[in-house]
Formats: C-alpha cells, structure tokens, sequence
C-alpha cells in the first residue's frame, strides 16, 4: 500500500521536523512522520507507518474525519484546537492545522496534519481571563480603580472605576499632574505628592487614606496605594490603585458617634448599668457602677463576676437571679433589694436584669440596671411618719371640737331652760333658787372655758422649751407643795430614785404631772388603807422611764382603758372628780415627745409609767 | 263656794293630769334633773320620781327590784355621758335584762352628733322597749308627748 504512494526522497528530513507532523493518504493512513509527531503521542518504538488513523487513535471525531476530507478536497481548514488525553490521562491542550498534501504533479494525495502543544497558552490565557473578571469584579463592588503611568511617553492609564471615583467623563484626560489635583487641598494632597515623589526618587511604595474633591465637588475618602515600576533598574513609570472607601469612612464615623452617643448616655445616667455574659463575667460597666464597686477603671472589673466584688452569700443571690433571667429569657423588672452596709445602714435598690438575647435566638447575656433609692425610701419613711403623726393630730382635733361643742352645748341647754322657768315662774323661792342655778352654771361654764383654753394652750405651743432638771427636787417641791392633803390622808412616798437623775422637760409641765398623779393616788385611795406611793426609774430606748405605784382603789384597765386618759371621763362616781386631770396629763407629756400608760387592778391600785423623751 | 271651787279644780286637775307609776331620771348634771322633774309633776302626776348619777346605780336598781318582783318604772330618762357607766353602757345591759312589758327610755343629752342618732337607731332595732332620741334642752311639750304616750 505504501508503494502506490509517492514517497518523498527525502524521507529522513520528514522525521527531523521539529514539530509534530504527520502525512495522511487519502485512505486516512499515516504514509510519513516527523519523530516529534510519534513522541508526542506515544507512538515511538512502535509500528505506526502505514496504518490507518482509526487505529491508532483511541477516538476520532467526526470533526476531524470531516476536517481530513475537507483537505482531500482542496480546501483549508481553520486550526482548531482540542483537547487530548493520552494513556496517562494527562490533560494537553492541541492546535491542529490540516493541509491538503499535494504530490509533484499539484495532485491531492493526501493531507498534512500539523500539532502544536498548546497546553500552556490556554492555560495562561484561561488565567488572564479569570484574573480580568476578578480585577473587574472587585473593582466594580470594592469600588477599587487602578491606573498606570508610562513615564516614557508621559501616558497616563486608567480603568473606568477611577473616572467613576473621581466623577469625570469618559473624554476627560486625566493625566499624573492633574490626577494630584483632585486631592483635597492640604494634608492629603501634599502626602500623595510627596508618595510619588519618594516613589520616583527613592524606589518607595505608598498606602494612605486620602479625601479627595470630586469634578463634580463631591468630597469622597479613598485608600490609594501605589509603586514605582522598574526595568533594569531604571524607573520607568508608576502603577497605583485607587479605593473610594466614603461609604465605610462614613458608616465607620456613624458607629463611632453612636458609641459615643451610647457611652455618653450611659455613663451619665443616675443609674448603675452593667452588661455580663452567660457566666455572670462582667463585660461592661459605667460609671455610676464603678463608682458604686469603688473601682476607678473599667478594666478592673471586666471579666469579673459577683464573686471576685461581694461577699459569698450576697453573689451567689445575685449569681442564682442571672441564671433565672437566662434561662427564662424573662426579665426581672424592679425589684427590691436591700444591702446591710458594714455600719448599720441599710441601702435599697430597685434593680432591673433583662436578658440579652442573639440572632439566633439564645442568650448571650444580660443587662443590669439598678437604682440606690435608699433617700427615696427614707423620705417614704418620714412621709408616712408625717402622716401618722398629723392623722393622729387630726383625730385628736376633731375629738377635741367634739368634746368642746358637747360641753358648751350641755351649759346652754341649762341656760335656756333655767332661764325659761325663771319667766313662767311666779313663786319667789322658786325664782330665787333657779337664779342660784343660773349662778352656777354659769361659774362652771366659765370653768369649762378656762380648762379648754389651757389644753389648747399645751397643744399649741409651737416652742416648747425642755431644760434638764434635776428630777427629785422638782418631786421635792410637789410634795411640799401637797403637804396638808399628804398628811390628812397619813400618806407615805417612797422615793426609789437617786438625787443624781436629771431628766429633760418643761419644768411647769413635768411638775403638773406629778401633782396630778400624785392627788389622783389620795382621790382614789382605799377607804381604810394609808397610801403608799412608790416611785422608781428605768430606761427604755431613748426613755426615760418614771414609774408611780400606788395601793389605791384601782380600776378595771380592761373596761376603762380606752378612756383613762380621755377628756371627761371619771371612774368612780367622786363628786370632784372632773375627768380633766389624765387627760392634760396626757397632752402635756405628748407635747414634749413623751408618753404616758397605765396597768391597774380593782382592789391592789395603780400603776402610771411616765415616758420621757431624752432627745428634743 | 270657795270649797266647792277647790274641789272641782282638784278633779279637773286629776282628770287632766296623767297618771303614771315610777319615773327614772339617770343624769349626773343636777340642772338637767330639776327641770326634768319640775315638767314632769306639771303636766303629770307620778307616784315617784328616782333619780341616779349614773348608769351603774340605775341598772343595780332595776335589778333589785326584778328580784323582789317590784313594779318597774314605766318611763327612763337617760343621760349619755355619765361616769364610771354612761348611758350607752346602761342600754347593752339594759336590753338583756328579761323583761316582758316594754319600757319607754328616753335618751336625754347635749350631744347633736348624727353618730350618736345612729347610735339609738341601732339599740331600737335591738329592743321591744321603746327608745327616743332627745337634744337638750328638753321641752315641757316634749315631757308632755312623752307621758301622753304611755298613762293610762
């Protein structure tokens, strides 16, 4: 077969090709080839002449039958390229290019397929592509320009972002010397003036956040950084990227100013904020709680927890409350907590934990909030004490005009009645004793005046003046005072107080008091029984304590208590008795912040405890 | 004539006079009890008048005499403050004593006090005896009602 083809003479040259070559009759066997050809596709040491391609290959496509057949006929097919795997499985990338093989006589004969391994150009290429797109692609979302400068012809290079950047037309030509005077006059256009300088001059890179002016008279940040390019170590131009970086700058700023809000806020707010994590850690705290720790530097307590500040008991209340807002995810609003301080006070809180809550939907921690209302709390306290005191004064006021309207209204009822008989009256005698009534009455409504006035007189007294007297002389003085009704009731008082007891009083006060108790124990005593009256002392809190025992008559406390020191009442059916002394007692010992109760038992006597109050 | 004149005065006083068995007055005001008395035996003819200074010695009395099965008065006038028992104290005890005729208190003090009206109003509902709620200054027209109401 390879005897009806013509054979070049010069067989040998074929095989020396130094490209892959292969002669191809028109029976698609292969009549010559260069020794590249058989090594490139593994065919070396074997016997490939004179047989058909079919066999050779593996695979043939239609492509390359109709490729063949093209050449058969005259015709020049376009190189195409292709890939090919040999046993090994080695990818190559191939350029075929297909001639027709014509003999001396112009005959077609057969064809001429030409190979070149073009594995590492389409590859690069592949390459250039993907890096294109990546420079497009980052350029156009990181909003990144770059740009090149050929010193040799002064040109100037730039890629579309940067005319984007820089708010110019597609027309506008930008060269170096123009391109520096979009930088914002002073700090940022001298430092890239003097970064391309130093590029130029001293071989150096540059980075820098910059503020430009665009055309347009928009002020944008941007990041630029660039290099001076060298060949052979001659400096030939520059290359440089340009980011406009305003959006970040900006949001970056707006963050800024937000956490500066934030922390303003919540240094300065009259409450204790912290922020701890999962583990009680504490990763924040302002001011007010700083100041509450006693800690100067918020370093100091970030990463701590209850533990690392309170003593065990007090953290680990506050360690169990973390976990139950945690884990609940609800949180713990207001609540009242209560600290005793080393010294006695006591300091309330109103505290707050809401639970901070991620994305995802778990806890990442909490916010405390707490508030000292400990002054708020005292003054609640002296409110309420406020308005005991002023209810009591109120009920002691509107029993006091009932009191007052009861008694004068008992005197003028007299009155008009006596004075109506005394018209209707015709018998002398019974005029004058009705006109002896009259007398009467009126003496005691005067009475009853005096009284009231004397008790408003006590209640009103806006200054009352206490002085420290010695306590046994102002009894002295009583008793002296007392000598004749103390004698004919052949009474005994027995002193049990030493002469050093000084007690804080209004002295006509305190020696009214005794006068009163002291009548009251020789009023009521035993018909048959001499009085005893003992007196003794004792101290109860801020009190002083004066108590006088009498073996008297004494009285069912639980009937009569209620009303021992009321206005008006009497006990024991005595015709002096006005039912006024306890009562002005009382008001006496109350003006000066004391107090006074009573125990007694019918048939053993009495006991009046005398409260002094030591502090004014 | 004279004699005659005397005589029919006297009768007509009698008929014109009610008649009414023993009266309690229980006020510690001495006033208060004299004018009382000096109305009473003017519009009303009684076989006694008792007077107490209080509440303790009334309700004593009227005990005493449910033990000799005395007659008890028929008409009470009361004061409310009084003291060691005042009036009030008097009409608990009084109400649970296990009496079949009814007796007429009438209350008689200075007080004005809507709390103390109310006060009688409640004792009422608690009683069959008949309880009257009076202000000082009692009236002769007011004695005069009152014994009107209950002789016989």
């Amino acid at each position: 077969m390879i005897m009806n083809t013509p054979i070049v003479s010069n067989q040998f040259l074929i095989k020396q090709l130094p490209k892959p070559t292969a002669f191809i009759n028109k029976e698609f066997k292969v009549v010559l080839a260069s020794d590249k050809w058989a090594e490139d596709f593994n065919f070396k040491g074997k016997d490939y002449i004179g047989k058909s391609i079919y066999e050779l290959f593996d695979e043939v496509s239609t492509k390359c039958t109709n490729t063949l057949l093209a050449c058969f006929d005259g015709k020049f097919p376009e190189s195409k390229i292709d890939v090919y795997r040999d046993n090994s499985s080695k990818e190559k990338w191939l350029e075929w290019t297909n001639t027709p093989w014509y003999d001396e006589q112009e005959n077609i004969i057969g064809a001429i397929i030409q190979t070149a391994d073009v594995t590492e150009r389409i590859k690069n290429e592949l390459k250039t592509e993907k890096l294109e797109f990546q420079l497009n692609e980052t350029g156009e979302h990181g909003k990144i320009g770059h740009w090149e400068y050929q010193k040799l012809n002064e040109k100037f290079s730039c890629c579309h972002m940067i005319r984007r950047i820089l708010e110019v037309d597609d027309d506008f030509e930008i060269n170096i010397d123009n391109s520096v005077d979009f930088y914002k006059a002073g700090y940022s256009r001298n430092t890239i003036s003097m970064a391309i300088y130093a590029a130029m001059e001293k071989k150096t890179t540059w980075n820098e956040k910059l503020q430009i002016v665009t055309a347009k008279g928009n002020e944008k940040w941007v990041n630029v950084s660039g290099k001076p390019l060298y060949t052979n170590g001659e400096y030939v131009g520059l290359i440089g990227i340009v980011q406009d970086i305003t959006d970040y700058v900006q949001k970056e700023q707006k963050t800024k100013d937000n956490e500066h809000l934030l922390k303003t806020l919540i240094n300065n707010l009259p409450l204790q904020i912290y922020i701890k994590d999962t583990q009680s850690k504490k990763l924040l705290a302002n001011k007010s709680e700083l100041q509450f720790l006693g800690i100067e530097n918020e370093n100091d307590i970030i990463g701590k927890d209850d533990f690392d500040v309170y003593d065990k008991a007090t953290a680990q209340k506050f360690r169990d409350e973390d976990v139950e807002v945690m884990i609940s995810q609800n949180p713990m609003l207001n609540k009242e907590l209560t600290r005793n301080n080393a010294d006695g006070s006591v300091i309330t809180f109103l505290t707050s934990k809401i639970p901070l809550i991620g994305d995802n939907g778990e806890v990442t921690g909490l916010v405390g909030i707490s508030m000292d209302i400990s002054e708020q709390k005292q003054k609640e306290k002296e409110l309420k004490n406020l308005i005991s005191v002023t209810s009591s004064q109120n009920k002691k006021l509107i029993n006091f005009a009932h009191i007052v309207s009861h008694n004068l209204r008992s005197h003028s009822a007299n009155f008009a009645m006596l004075l109506d008989f005394l018209g209707n009256e015709e018998d002398e005698k019974e005029k004058l004793r009705i006109m002896d009534m009259l007398t009467d009455s009126s003496k005691n409504l005067m009475e009853t005046l005096h009284n009231l006035n004397d008790i408003v007189a006590i209640n009103t007294e806006s200054n009352i003046i206490k002085k420290e007297v010695n306590f046994n002389k102002k009894l002295n003085t009583v008793l002296k005072q007392l000598k004749t009704p103390l004698n004919k009731a052949k009474a005994t008082v027995i002193c049990e107080i030493s002469d050093d007891v000084n007690i804080s009083v209004v002295p006509d006060y305190l020696k009214n008091i005794l006068t009163n108790i002291i009548t009251n124990a020789l009023k009521y005593k035993k018909p048959n029984v001499d009085p005893i009256i003992k007196l003794s002392v004792n101290y109860v809190q801020n009190y002083t304590v004066i108590s006088i025992v009498d073996n008297g008559l004494g009285l069912d406390i639980k009937k009569y208590g209620a009303k021992l020191f009321g206005m008006y009442k009497t006990f024991h059916g005595n015709s002096d008795a006005k039912g006024l002394g306890l009562y002005i007692t009382k008001n006496q010992i109350e003006a000066m912040n004391g107090k006074i109760d009573a125990n007694s038992q019918v048939g053993i006597g009495s006991t009046f405890n005398l409260y002094f109050n030591e502090k004014n | 004539m004279l004699i005659a004149k005397l005589v029919l005065e006297a009768l007509l006083t009698y008929t014109l006079m009610k008649k009414i068995n023993s009266i309690f007055i229980v006020d510690d005001d001495p006033i208060t009890v004299y004018g009382i008395k000096k109305i009473l035996t003017s519009v009303a003819s009684c076989d006694a008048i008792f007077e107490f200074k209080n509440g303790q010695m009334a309700i004593d009395r009227i005990k005493k005499m449910i033990i000799e099965k005395a007659e008890l008065p028929s008409l009470i006038f009361l004061d409310i403050n009084m003291p060691i028992m005042d009036g009030w104290e008097f009409l608990e005890e009084f109400i649970k004593l296990p009496l079949k005729n009814s007796v007429n208190i009438n209350i008689v003090t200075s007080s004005i006090d809507q709390y103390d009206k109310d006060k009688a109003e409640n004792f009422k509902s608690l009683t069959h005896h008949s309880i009257l709620f009076n202000s000082k200054p009692i009236r002769r027209t007011e004695i005069e009602e009152i014994t009107a109401a209950i002789s016989v």
